[in-house]
């Protein structure tokens, strides 16, 4: 009885131990306070999607200056949070604008100090419509959404002047001259849509629509006028292609097959084609010749730990041109942004928050 | 595993937690009373002892707790008229270590999940009979309404009796849920009917009915209700804390059920039976900041029918049945971007099981099984690519029963083969999953001391919308499979003076690996499932319950403990941010007590809960994580019995303090809720 006892002791004093390891390796992780810029001036801005129906899209601000690192401005400026699926965000005049697809919102931020001058819902025959991306030309900005519609809003009274239709799930926008192109994507539907639609600015007429191929995305445009569309294919059994569009003709001048594609921009005469390979969970950064679509440099980027790269922008900042990318690793954790020069040298990188969408520069008042 | 330095770590910033203060102290007496039970001798002599009530007392189907080589719990008829829950995902609430996710309130969809296992883990059996939908893996519980519901009983590893169907033997988790209508008692019959009024506009009424002689009987159902459903809520929209309306959340649901049965032979029973489903809801969706809110409805009916025959004979007992099933569902949205959007599935389910055993000793018998299931799904779109599956699933087991122990044994093999109609190749993927399990019973003095321990691996399969479903599916999916091992006790006390006390613990450890993972793989718009992930699962049930009646019977009352802790972590990559995270919507500890007393013809009890913190996402970061919550409810019931004539009476509150949670982000729960009863019975002998 004596040895049972002792053998009991032994057995429960181990299993104590053991389940108040477990007890404290369960505790709860808590905010530590957050700080707050006082300006946004002199630094980056992305917004990050984050998860659909989560409500956890945020903003994260990247001082320049003293290479500090905001989350969740957005809530912090304004005690709100911004939404659910952040999807665009961009500085014009002196307000930012940023666009929330399942939202149905956009929130029209002070330049300098970042917080709300307006919230605007975006909806359709008292639908939601999805707004997806934005661009600007004069008093204005243009807004696609899911549901087909353009948004025009103007920019002083931050009110919905018009609302035209598109083709089916219109995504990317890009203002060249007066007009406005659409990639009309179709992502939603099974069959999807394989044209871009072309506005007249600003009254907002569409005066054609091209066929480019399933599932058009990224639009950007060289110095010479030439406008690039990126489509996406299916994702499987059809590719992703690089479409050459004359502005001034309205017709398809070349086409080159990616394989994968995500977003793309154009940089000091050269085309940088974002790439991401679901398959084999790795990305690249193309560059490639904008009249030729010859193919310069195949990955810039490949000593680079970048997983999942979700989105490019070119900006300058200091009078140096650099690349802001997006990655977004697994979808589920926290994304960073990698700032690289022209070359692919990797200059500096910060953590943001759950899928980094885009990065935008503010300048110095 | 426990990651040292990272616990080391957080011992020198451990809080002052209240919470861990109550763990530790209800840890503490779980090993203090267990040390006790230790250090009595064994003294088996082959008294009969009081163990807890089991349904169907001659029947094949069940095994008492305390013989049980698997852990699990049972909920008699006695705890459901007690605490009243609406449906069967309520009632999952009652076993130690389920976590019940559930996304609204009544009507809402809620599912399971334990022990790092989701949902499609685990099987409902109702009546012996799967309950299962090939389209989406998993059994809605809130579709089954506690009405007529006699007793559930859960075990966690695959249940251990021989007479259920294979497919059982193949699940992490079982949960039996036995019906009054498919009851056979001779010589007894009752008519009940019984009407509820809720808070926000429920209202729910039902009729119960069975007649029976010495050789027949026939019973009928069945329950209409209507649920007006708009609550209010409130939530923290950044640093503000919002306060609106659940909207669109509107249900009218109803069911018949039809059953009977002949015992045209000693030994021998033929049952069948029919029920019909229908609900029409609103589906209100997530809350999503700044969106009005959805308006989507759902129109569901469900026929189902089945014919059973059981034999029991001295050495050989056999169960088999025939169960067919055909689900409709018509999803409706009407916002749906680019025009309004309209989704119908069929799904049809031909269930053939044949389930028997042999006694071949006094302490040993042999069992086997076979078991044909078919699967078809049909819908008007092109993305549900008509699936079709051909199930099919044997075993053999055994039994020994040397002295005080039992070992168990069972050897299913299942092979499932699939296709779709665009893919012509059949689509074959075998699964083996054995198990074995131990149990030793002793009697110490006056009560009963178990220990049990099981070793088992489980798989759950992909279901249609995985494998196939538009640009998602993947056919190239492996079933997502688990390996537990569990080790476990009970002590039951005979009853001594009024007074009598159970305690039952369970250990357990396990690994989950080729987690079937649903994830964006080219945009946040393009998702697929993959076989990601492998998962490490370790932690413990346990329960105390003591109860004491007065002498001449007037007075009693019941304390019930229970507590759980969970710890399943990713162990994918140890270059991903989440290794050695805790897995999302997986609480680490969950509490459940309820204090019941009764005084002549009423009862009154108070239950609290206490639900952990959880992640919604795979990074145990702040952001990930959605707030842990206590639950009070308190009810009261009076019962009048005149003759063979019985009136029962009950108020009860739920969610007493106004608790403002969500079980799952972006779906508030409803606040303080209020709900009177009223059923009366007529029994007699036919």
């Amino acid at each position: 009885m004596v040895s049972l006892s002792i053998r009991y002791k032994m057995l429960c004093g181990g299993l104590g131990i053991l389940i108040l390891l477990v007890v404290i390796s369960c505790k709860k992780p808590t905010d530590t306070p957050l700080e707050i810029p006082e300006s946004l001036e002199n630094g980056l801005l992305t917004i990050n999607e984050g998860l659909f129906q989560q409500n956890n899209s945020t903003l994260t601000w990247y001082d320049l200056y003293s290479k500090k690192v905001y989350h969740h401005v957005f809530e912090q400026k304004t005690g709100m949070g911004l939404g659910d699926t952040g999807n665009d965000i961009a500085l014009y005049g002196d307000k930012i604008y940023v666009v929330v697809n399942n939202s149905h919102t956009l929130h029209v931020l002070n330049k300098r100090n970042g917080e709300v001058i307006a919230r605007l819902t975006l909806s359709n025959n008292n639908s939601g419509s999805s707004p997806r991306h934005i661009a600007f030309y004069q008093d204005h900005a243009y807004i696609s959404a899911f549901d087909g519609s353009i948004f025009k809003i103007d920019t002083t009274t931050i009110s919905i002047q018009q609302i035209a239709q598109a083709g089916t799930n219109p995504d990317a926008v890009h203002c060249s001259g007066d007009h406005l192109i659409v990639a009309n994507s179709g992502g939603l539907t099974s069959t999807g849509d394989s044209t871009i639609s072309v506005f007249q600015l600003p009254e907002l007429n569409e005066v054609a629509r091209i066929k480019v191929g399933r599932n058009p995305g990224s639009i950007t445009e060289d110095h010479n006028g030439n406008l690039f569309v990126m489509t996406r294919g299916d994702y499987a059994m059809i590719p992703a292609r690089l479409i050459r569009l004359n502005l001034q003709t309205l017709e398809i001048e070349a086409e080159v097959e990616l394989g994968t594609g995500a977003a793309m921009t154009f940089a000091a005469g050269k085309l940088y084609l974002a790439q991401y390979n679901s398959s084999l969970g790795t990305s690249k950064l193309m560059v490639m010749h904008p009249q030729t679509l010859a193919v310069e440099q195949d990955d810039i980027i490949e000593n680079l730990s970048i997983q999942t790269l979700y989105g490019i922008r070119y900006m300058q900042i200091a009078g140096q041109g650099v690349l802001a990318l997006n990655d977004a690793k697994q979808y589920i954790h926290q994304g960073k942004v990698v700032i690289i020069d022209l070359e692919g040298n990797l200059l500096f990188e910060y953590t943001s928050g759950l899928n980094p969408n885009k990065t935008i520069y503010i300048p110095q008042q | 595993m426990v990651d040292i330095p990272k616990v080391v770590n957080n011992v020198k910033q451990m809080s002052n937690s209240s919470g861990y203060l109550l763990w530790g102290y209800f840890i503490f007496t779980m090993l203090f009373s267990s040390g006790l039970l230790f250090a009595q001798p064994d003294t088996l002599n082959g008294k009969v002892f009081h163990e807890v009530e089991i349904l169907h007392k001659d029947s094949i189907l069940t095994v008492p707790q305390l013989q049980s080589t698997v852990s699990g719990a049972l909920v008699t008829r006695e705890e459901i008229e007690r605490k009243r829950p609406d449906d069967l995902g309520e009632i999952t609430r009652a076993f130690p270590g389920v976590f019940l996710r559930s996304y609204g309130g009544v009507g809402g969809l809620k599912t399971m999940n334990a022990r790092g296992l989701g949902s499609q883990h685990f099987l409902v059996l109702t009546n012996g009979m799967p309950a299962m939908f090939h389209q989406n893996g998993s059994t809605n519980l809130g579709n089954i309404q506690a009405d007529f519901i006699e007793a559930v009983k859960f075990s966690m590893g695959g249940a251990d009796e021989w007479g259920i169907p294979v497919l059982a033997k193949t699940h992490g988790g079982v949960m039996q849920v036995f019906t009054t209508d498919y009851m056979f008692i001779p010589n007894r019959s009752k008519v009940e009917v019984s009407g509820l009024y809720g808070s926000f506009n429920r209202h729910k009424w039902s009729v119960n009915t069975s007649f029976s002689g010495k050789k027949y009987f026939v019973s009928a159902n069945g329950y209409g209700m209507f649920f007006g459903g708009n609550y209010p809520f409130s939530y923290e929209n950044g640093l503000t804390t919002i306060e609106d309306t659940r909207n669109n959340n509107s249900i009218q649901e109803g069911q018949i059920r039809l059953g009977g049965g002949i015992a045209f032979k000693p030994g021998q029973l033929l049952q069948a039976g029919v029920q019909y489903y229908r609900s029409d809801k609103v589906l209100p969706g997530a809350i999503v900041f700044y969106q009005p809110e959805n308006f989507q409805t759902l129109l569901t009916s469900n026929l189902a029918g089945n014919i059973k025959y059981q034999l029991i004979r001295k050495r050989i007992k056999s169960q088999n049945y025939v169960n067919y099933g055909l689900q409709s569902t018509d999803y409706r949205n009407p916002f749906a971007l680019g025009g309004e959007s309209r989704e119908r599935y069929e799904e049809r389910t031909l269930d053939v099981s044949h389930s028997a055993g042999l006694e071949l000793s006094k302490n040993s018998s042999v069992n086997w099984g076979v078991q044909y299931i078919y699967g078809a799904l049909d819908g008007n779109t092109d993305a549900v690519k008509q699936p079709r599956r051909h199930r099919s699933l044997i075993s053999a087991g055994m039994r020994w029963k040397p002295g005080k122990w039992i070992v168990r044994v069972d050897l299913p093999v299942q092979v499932l083969t699939e296709r779709n109609h665009i893919d012509s190749n059949w689509r074959n993927t075998p699964v083996f999953t054995p198990s074995l399990g131990v149990n030793y019973r002793m009697v110490v003095k006056k009560s009963i001391l178990a220990y049990r321990l099981s070793l088992g691996q489980s798989a759950r399969v992909a279901n249609f919308n995985e494998l196939f479903f538009g640009q998602i599916g993947n056919t190239n999916l492996r079933p997502e499979k688990s390996r537990m091992f569990n080790l476990g006790m009970s002590w039951q006390s005979g009853m001594n003076r009024g007074f009598s006390a159970e305690i039952v613990a369970d250990g357990f450890i396990g690994q989950i690996s080729d987690k079937i993972v649903t994830i964006p793989t080219q945009n946040l718009f393009v998702w697929s499932v993959r076989n990601i992930g492998q998962v490490i699962s370790y932690g413990f049930d346990a329960s105390i319950s003591v109860s004491k009646r007065s002498r001449n019977d007037r007075f009693g009352g019941q304390l019930i403990q229970k507590t759980s802790l969970n710890v399943s972590r990713d162990i994918t990559d140890k270059n991903t941010a989440t290794y050695g995270h805790q897995i999302p919507y997986t609480p680490y500890w969950n509490y459940s007590g309820e204090l019941v007393a009764d005084w002549k013809f009423l009862q009154l009890s108070y239950e609290v809960g206490y639900y952990d913190f959880r992640f919604v996402l795979g990074e145990n970061i702040a952001a990930n994580v959605l707030d842990e919550y206590w639950l009070h409810s308190i009810r009261l019931s009076g019962e009048i019995k005149m003759k063979r004539v019985r009136l029962r009476i009950y108020g009860k509150v739920n969610n007493l303090f106004d608790e403002q949670y969500q079980v799952m982000r972006s779906f508030p729960m409803p606040g303080r809720n209020y709900e009177i009863g009223l059923k009366m019975g007529w029994n007699g002998k036919s």
